[in-house]
């Protein structure tokens, strides 16, 4: 079953752009990483699916439910971690959290008992007002406060900024954790190598659009690598040339460079019989592949 | 009731300093009753070379001074004022508070309606309203009590002081429409300040130009103390047009709030 689907979902602020016909499902139990830069409409997306601001056309649904007429019932189980936390400067963080944990139905003694847990994870002081809190325990405070029912679906809207590397890590294992539990995450992020880390499939959203969608595995297998090889004396070019899928052969004295996308074992062959000095492949991460979609 | 407990802890320092302030209007403004009432002639003297314009502008007739009922009629105009400002804050900031301080991300992400959102923020507002107004009937008539010389007649007198409540029924009714529907609000005192002026002065002016179809324009009008001490009761038309505007604000309210984008 498809968690989150959107239909055509558009919004437009006036004339400006914001998503246009996006098509987009996130399946049950997935970590799903929506990725774009800033302004792609990632924010977007996910405040339309969450009734904050309303689609212009198209439609969504979340666990089934139409978001517009469903909201509230739909909102019951989903956790939302905005990109930037704001709360009541004069409440303690601890005041807050009971406070957005009055608005479900969870029985009180589970959440209070879920917010000191994940304080003590996350090493949040819960007695501090909000005010003095740095924006890096603000962020702990949101954290927790899209936590604390133990949603079935976690909206992450860039969530790591202002999360040092320790937290970030413990973070990471918390929604590993919720995610096992059950729990399907969308993860937005601009930081490709914390989806790479944690996302199972990755839609790329460019100007609006989702441009594409694919496992995380697929995309890094499916793309090119980088090889190049040094021997003892010049290689010669005919050698790999014939091979499908070798492209942008350049030979420098010893050395030959070439992109391959394809079986490799087609290209280990022949380069088992060389005698190499040197042998280099680079992996692309994900970011080469992002450029190459924002190209 | 999350909303309501948590409004009604968020104002509840406000609820107080204006009550008190409110309260302490009333009794200034009563203490110096006696002295006036005693040398009522001079005064009638005084006033009487007033331009009647003037005397029409600030509502100040001859025979507010004969009676504590007059006399709180008039000194009412001042706090109506003070409490139009009073509701018409509350009802502005109640709503827009949350895109000021960037709050409304966290609440609207909640399994809440906004129409659940909007009744519990206004049914906090109305209560707050009641505390003060609660407080200010029990200060007027301890006032009545201490400084009026002679009986007074408690119904007229708890008549009058109720008006304090229906000006601010007006002013929180407008607030909240206004903060419903303006996009962002950055500061509420730089819309209720100007608006309750503005209204207070339709109404110098339609005093001026004692011209009663201005009357139905600004809630300031809606109520005259003369008429009440002499028919014990209000003018009913007045009070249908307010009944009307703040359900029309309200409805208008939850229209527009619903329909909204909530950007930050």
């Amino acid at each position: 079953m498809n968690i989150i689907e959107t239909t055509k979902l558009s919004k437009f602020y006036g004339n400006e752009r914001g998503i246009e016909g996006l098509d987009m499902q996130v399946e049950e139990g997935e970590i799903f990483g929506f990725i774009g830069p800033n302004g792609a409409g990632k924010s977007t997306t996910i405040r339309t699916i969450l009734s904050i601001i309303h689609p212009t056309s198209g439609s969504a649904t979340i666990f089934g439910k139409d978001v517009t007429k469903f909201g509230p019932e739909i909102r019951e189980n989903v956790g939302y971690l905005p990109s930037e936390v704001f709360y009541y400067d004069n409440m303690k963080a601890i005041d807050l959290l009971r406070y957005s944990a009055s608005f479900y139905k969870k029985p009180q003694k589970e959440t209070e008992k879920r917010i000191h847990e994940l304080a003590n994870l996350l090493d949040l002081n819960l007695h501090k007002k909000i005010d003095d809190l740095s924006f890096g325990n603000r962020k702990k405070v949101g954290i927790i406060q899209g936590l604390l029912h133990q949603p079935k679906l976690i909206i992450l809207d860039e969530p790591t900024g202002g999360l040092d590397p320790l937290i970030q890590q413990k973070f990471f294992n918390l929604i590993r954790e919720e995610n096992k539990r059950g729990a399907t995450v969308l993860f937005s992020s601009h930081i490709l190598g914390e989806v790479q880390r944690l996302c199972d499939r990755v839609g790329i959203i460019k100007e609006g659009k989702l441009i594409e969608v694919q496992k995380i595995s697929e995309l890094l297998k499916n793309s090119t690598k980088r090889f190049k090889l040094a021997a003892k004396a010049p290689i010669p070019k005919t050698l790999f040339s014939t091979i499908k899928g070798v492209s942008e052969i350049v030979q420098d004295h010893n050395e030959l460079n070439f992109l391959f996308r394809g079986h490799l074992k087609d290209v280990t062959k022949v380069i088992a019989k060389l005698d190499l000095v040197n042998l280099e492949v680079s992996e692309p991460d994900l970011e080469e592949i992002f450029l190459h979609y924002y190209k | 009731m999350n909303f309501f407990w948590q409004e009604l802890k968020y104002y509840r320092r406000s609820v107080v300093v204006w009550s008190l302030v409110l309260a302490i209007i009333l009794l200034l403004f009563l203490s110096v009753y006696q002295s006036l009432s005693s040398q009522i002639d001079t005064f009638r003297e005084i006033i009487s070379r007033y331009p009647r314009a003037l005397l029409a502008a600030i509502n100040l007739r001859f025979e507010m001074f004969y009676s504590i009922y007059g006399y709180f009629g008039y000194i009412l105009t001042f706090v109506w004022v003070a409490g139009a400002i009073q509701a018409m804050n509350y009802g502005t900031s109640v709503v827009s508070k949350e895109v000021s301080g960037k709050t409304a991300d966290f609440l609207l992400s909640k399994p809440i309606s906004r129409n659940r959102m909007l009744s519990e923020k206004f049914a906090a507002v109305f209560v707050l309203l009641l505390i003060t107004n609660i407080i200010f009937i029990a200060v007027a008539l301890l006032g009545a009590k201490l400084f009026s010389s002679g009986g007074f007649d408690v119904k007229i007198y708890i008549l009058l002081a109720v008006t304090l409540f229906f000006i601010q029924l007006f002013f929180v009714a407008l607030g909240f429409l206004f903060g419903s529907v303006l996009p962002k609000i950055k500061t509420v005192i730089s819309i209720t300040l100007p608006t309750v002026f503005v209204l207070f002065i339709i109404a110098s002016f339609g005093g001026i130009l004692d011209k009663p179809q201005f009357y139905y324009l600004t809630p300031f009008k809606y109520f005259d103390s003369l008429y009440l001490y002499q028919h014990g009761t209000y003018q009913y038309k007045y009070l249908w047009v307010l009944f009307g505007f703040v359900i029309i604000c309200l409805i208008t309210s939850y229209i527009i709030y619903n329909r909204k984008d909530i950007n930050l």
